[in-house]
């Protein structure tokens, strides 16, 4: 037992920095009711400026500025400290000011964008502010002498400090929220906006400061870490942001003493695992580490969750209107013969670039049905294309089983997954559902992604996939001395277009209809008699077999499969690209093909303006928020509004011209 | 559709192939800390930096002692792959230090006496981009084509174009049975030294293993498991988290040990390393540990000082000053922007291995013409594969490709060790474990 206790313990200070994450993923919720993705990004920055301070230089975050002023000598512990929470302050207003402020009438999907944009472009900053060295160790700032738990048990007392800051952290927020007037107010703006409004509170003004102190909170706890451990781009951005939005889903973006033990709970039991895996039996041998947490997490938003939603419950979740599907030659034909057009007549870059885009339409479809149809979200949907390509692997190689059987057992496997972490649906909604769907997709790459007995090893060459064939009829990208055939583009165009029609006319059909009704209010759905959870499931079905589909198009089109593609931020970027080509419609899923990178668009681009160097990525996460912002119901959106206006426009002047 | 992934993940398995980026070991040694990114700044110790070896390595040109014209052969295309431009996946310098070799080389002596026109493509850590870069290499007509740092190469394409590849360090599993070659030996090829050394340096009956959990670690610790298997060594493995605090890796270090194994092996590298050394040193062990030549920077030691005591490195390299050294420092200095004197051959991080790459390739590229073949790709690619007495640059490591079929690209199996001998240095292993070979227990 003492061991146990011991291992607790020591996951003291991982669990702090988990707690501390998810206290300000909760203040910055409730101030400006977004789950901002790039807080562990901010943070990190925080935590790099003060590493940076140390040494005697303060960065800026600015291309184009001198990467850094040199002050000479470290600067001390308290101005560094000083000098990175005041940055952490300019930080969090300027981001408000640039990025959530202009999002704060768009739909909520619009924010998770722009935060995945921001956390690209944090991560490119710190590539090249720290391009000699980005693993940085920073020198003690918390007490580290050992305390003595038995015997010859001992712990270093620093995660132990640690865990107390957050403690006094979530004790000074709680008692803001309950004996503070703007602590009070930004409780009820979160409840109510209006009212906020009404008592003379400005929203933003409410949302800016919840950002600043979720900001403080963030850099003080980064800070302090990172002495703990060996400060990289990721750890923070990614390592401990995800597990923290577990802690603040339990905690329901709202109260913070659930969050600060969540938070805790997480880091400690994961330190316990460390014993565990050696002294249970039946322990998993992969990924029950990263995983287990999650899977506990999902359960236990599904017991807590309501089967409906309650009376007057204020939707957090708002998506883009669904326009109506057309079908025909214009809109169907002529696109489809000029794809053929293309792969048979380009060059094998062009080629490739048009694959890419039928291939990133496809799981951008698998959204459309999902989220634009369904008004579900998944932010797992890159975990079920993994799951497929792997699984026609397993049957294609090991089972010889033939084209096209493979294929669709593959996506019917991605299929089941996607059922499983659809369940929560039924119970969980808006914010808190794709926060659980995310949490999905990370079980999945866990236990399956990180299991070489699945995702191939040495022995069999990892995960290889046969040409898609037909008998003698082989179909596959390169055969032979052939390395760039059309015939697959043409087979590509010809699943995305089977793909796009089913949507379409699902959309169009009565299951459109009742999908859009419960998208639009489920107990009115329900009361007239819907089966809300049948729909959701058909829903989530659906959506994971198209994914799965694109998942096995990509396997056949590279010959194997690696998980290096399909993690988190793969599902991420899958959404944003969705979501910014216009996630309500077919059209919608062919614009996000356009500009996926690596797609046309992309590849135009670059054959035009060249390479954008160094500075591409952090170009490219500008861009992407920039986007957001602009067309925050997508490209394909503000198309059809440009469009409409313009008809609007020429009718009146017909009826003017008539008039006169 | 940009598939990227966590960056956190790609750098992971990364970062687990450098463990073994250790051929670049022999001829290296040393640490560094070049890069630009989290591998880089904990990668495999610098090339270029060979050991003056014992015996003078057959028919070894690498000698700048009298440099050759300029050649007077036919223009050759060779091509590069090599991973830029992504967070957590930026490696210009590979691309630009086998450039700046390539550049020398068009003065002095060529490629087999050919002069070479470089073409390079930039993937940015994605299956498309790498097979877009297939597709413009291969329509760029090369006869060659290099992989440096390349996560998704499009082995399928260079095939069917029939052009031969040649790489440096194979990373995924793919890698190690594909139809290339690599001149060093990868995650692959470490276990096997590791289990080596276990067995006959330590005679070890059980030893204990920390890892990471993350598909490139676990895909390392399944093989060496399959290593000390065969070595007849009973283990026990202990999986903690990719980002643990120097709490956690006590932890991990207290639950290895905890059955009083002969040895450790600790799989962790980068941010594991100064870890799992404090936490050692905290728990008062004693008992030997083997880890992976990253633990051995420079920027590692001089944090963790003599807590890194009892720890041995695989693919640590003797620091000598040799004739490629020169040369190095020579072609490399104007690249860098710095004075040749100031060209640190054990600093030059991921790059070095692009030069180590091209200047091997020269070696035999010479060897191959004097013994009357012609210069092409093709031939290249045969003669590294068929022939004996092959060494890496620097003439330590011997080459010897397929030599376990089962690992049928991989051209090196040998790498030499080094431990902490005190006072901030790491020192090069005595005799006969120096240099280990992998081949005896690799599973």
């Amino acid at each position: 037992m003492t061991d146990y206790l011991f291992y607790l313990l020591l996951g003291s200070g991982a669990g702090a920095i988990i707690a501390a994450f998810g206290l300000g993923l909760v203040v910055t919720y409730q101030g400006s009711g977004v789950v901002n993705f790039a807080y562990g990004a901010v943070a990190m920055w925080s935590a790099y400026t003060y590493a940076e301070l140390r040494n005697g230089a303060y960065i800026f975050p600015i291309p184009g500025l001198p990467d850094r002023y040199h002050f000479g000598d470290d600067v001390g512990y308290r101005w560094a400290m000083i000098l990175a929470l005041l940055t952490a302050v300019l930080m969090s207003l300027l981001l408000y000011a640039l990025v959530f402020k202009p999002l704060r009438r768009a739909p909520a999907l619009a924010n998770v964008v722009a935060s995945i944009g921001l956390i690209i472009v944090f991560i490119s900053l710190i590539e090249r502010r720290f391009e000699d060295m980005t693993a940085i160790r920073v020198a003690s700032i918390l007490p580290r002498e050992p305390v003595t738990i038995t015997g010859d048990l001992t712990i270093p007392r620093d995660g132990l400090w640690l865990a107390v800051i957050a403690l006094v952290l979530t004790a000074a927020l709680w008692a803001a929220g309950k004996f503070l007037r703007v602590g009070l107010a930004t409780k009820a703006a979160a409840e109510n906006e209006k009212g906020a409004v009404l008592l003379g509170y400005s929203p933003d003004f409410l949302a800016g400061l919840g950002g600043v102190v979720a900001s403080v909170v963030g850099a003080i706890i980064a800070i302090l870490a990172s002495p703990m451990i060996q400060l990289n781009p990721s750890i923070f951005t990614f390592g401990f942001l995800i597990p923290a939005l577990g802690a603040a889903l339990i905690g329901r973006f709202r109260l913070f003493w659930p969050t600060l033990i969540t938070g805790l709970l997480i880091g400690m039991v994961q330190s316990m695992f460390t014993k565990l895996q050696n002294d249970v039996s039946w322990w998993p041998e992969y990924g029950a580490r990263e995983g287990l947490p999650f899977l506990i997490i999902i359960v236990t938003m599904v017991v807590l969750g309501e089967r409906l939603p309650e009376r007057g419950a204020v939707n957090n979740w708002r998506l883009p209107s669904v326009p109506k599907a057309k079908i025909s030659v214009f809109s169907v034909g002529v696109p489809f013969v000029l794809v053929i057009a293309g792969v048979v007549l380009l060059g094998p870059l062009w080629r490739a670039a048009l694959m890419t885009t039928m291939v990133a339409a496809v799981l951008a479809l698998s959204l459309v049905v999902l989220t634009g149809f369904g008004g579900q979200t998944s932010l797992a949907q890159m975990a079920f294309a993994g799951l497929a390509g792997f699984l026609l692997s397993k049957f294609a190689t090991q089972y010889d089983i033939p084209f096209p059987l493979a294929p669709v057992l593959a996506a019917l496997g991605a299929t089941v997954l996607g059922l499983l972490v659809g369940l929560p649906a039924l119970r969980v909604r808006g914010t808190n559902l794709a926060i659980v769907t995310l949490a999905g997709g990370v079980t999945i790459a866990e236990f399956v992604f990180k299991n070489p007995s699945l995702i191939g090893d040495i022995e069999s060459g990892g995960a290889k996939v046969p040409n898609p064939a037909l008998g003698d009829w082989d179909f596959g990208l390169v055969f032979g001395t052939k390395t760039s055939r059309p015939i697959f583009g043409i087979f590509l165009a010809c699943i995305l277009l089977v793909l796009a029609l089913l949507v379409a006319n699902v959309r169009r059909s009565s299951s459109g209809r009742i999908m859009l009704a419960v998208r639009g209010n489920e107990r009115a759905a329900a009361a007239i008699g819907i089966n809300v959870t049948g729909v959701k499931m058909l829903t989530f079905g659906l959506s994971s077999f198209i994914a799965g589909v694109g998942g096995t198009l990509i396997a056949y089109r590279f010959g194997a499969v690696s998980d290096l593609s399909y993690g988190t931020m793969a599902s991420l970027t899958a959404l944003s690209v969705a979501y910014l080509g216009g996630i309500t419609s077919v059209s919608g899923a062919i614009t996000a093909g356009i500009t996926a990178t690596a797609g046309i668009a992309f590849y135009g681009m670059s054959e035009v303006i060249g390479s954008l160097g160094t500075w591409e990525a952090f170009i490219g996460g500008v861009l992407l928020i920039f986007t957001a912002i602009a067309n925050p119901e997508g490209i394909a959106g503000a198309i059809r509004q440009q469009t409409a206006m313009a008809k609007a426009k020429k009718e009146r002047e017909k009826a003017a011209a008539a008039a006169s | 559709m940009k598939r990227s992934t966590t960056v956190g993940s790609r750098r992971s398995r990364l970062v687990a192939a450098l463990m073994a980026g250790s051929l670049i070991i022999a001829a290296c040694g040393g640490d560094d800390d070049g890069g630009s990114s989290e591998p880089a700044a904990t990668e495999a110790p610098a090339p270029a930096d060979s050991v003056a070896p014992a015996e003078p390595a057959p028919a070894d040109s690498s000698a700048p002692a009298a440099e050759a014209g300029p050649p007077t052969g036919p223009e050759m295309i060779v091509g590069m792959v090599n991973t830029e431009g992504t967070p957590g996946l930026d490696f210009p310098d590979m691309r630009r230090f086998a450039e700046a070799a390539f550049d020398y080389l068009n003065t002095s002596g060529g490629f087999g006496n050919r002069p070479v026109k470089f073409e390079s493509c930039v993937a940015k850590g994605s299956p498309e981009t790498s097979q877009a870069c297939a597709q413009e290499l291969v329509g760029k007509g090369v006869e060659l084509v290099l992989v440096g740092l390349d996560l998704f190469p499009d082995y399928k394409t260079y095939e069917a174009a029939g052009v031969p590849v040649i790489g440096i360090l194979p990373i995924l599993p793919g890698d190690y049975t594909a139809n290339a070659l690599y001149l060093s030996g990868g995650t692959a090829t470490s276990v096997g030294q590791m289990a080596t050394v276990a067995k006959e340096k330590f005679n070890a009956a059980s030893v204990g293993i920390v890892s990471a959990d993350n598909a490139g670690a676990n895909q390392v610790a399944a093989g060496l498991e399959a290593a000390l298997t065969k070595a007849g060594i009973t283990f026990k493995t202990v999986k903690g988290g990719d980002n643990e605090t120097d709490a956690g890796y006590q932890g991990l270090m207290r639950e290895a040990s905890k059955d009083n194994p002969d040895l450790l092996i600790s799989l962790y590298s980068d941010a594991g390393c100064i870890g799992t050394m404090r936490g050692y040193a905290t728990l008062g062990l004693d008992v030997p540990v083997i880890t992976t030549g990253i633990c051995a920077d420079d920027d590692v030691i001089s944090v963790v000082g003599d807590e890194a005591t009892n720890w041995y490195f695989q693919g640590v390299g003797k620091d000598t000053e040799t004739p490629e050294r020169t040369l190095l420092r020579k072609i490399l200095a104007p690249v860098i922007g710095v004075g040749e004197d100031e060209v640190r051959a054990n600093g030059l991080g991921l790059g070095g291995l692009g030069y180590v790459l091209v200047m091997s390739l020269r070696d035999y590229a010479n060897q191959m013409v004097a013994a009357g073949t012609e210069m092409t790709g093709s031939n290249l690619f045969d003669f590294l594969k068929n022939s004996t007495g092959l060494f890496l640059l620097g003439g330590e490591t011997p080459i010897e490709c397929g030599a376990v079929a089962a690992y049928s690209s991989v051209c090196a199996f040998t790498s030499p060790w080094a431990y902490y001998g005190g006072d901030g240095k790491v020192v090069p292993q005595e005799e006969p474990f120096y240099l280990v070979d992998s081949k005896k227990y690799l599973p």
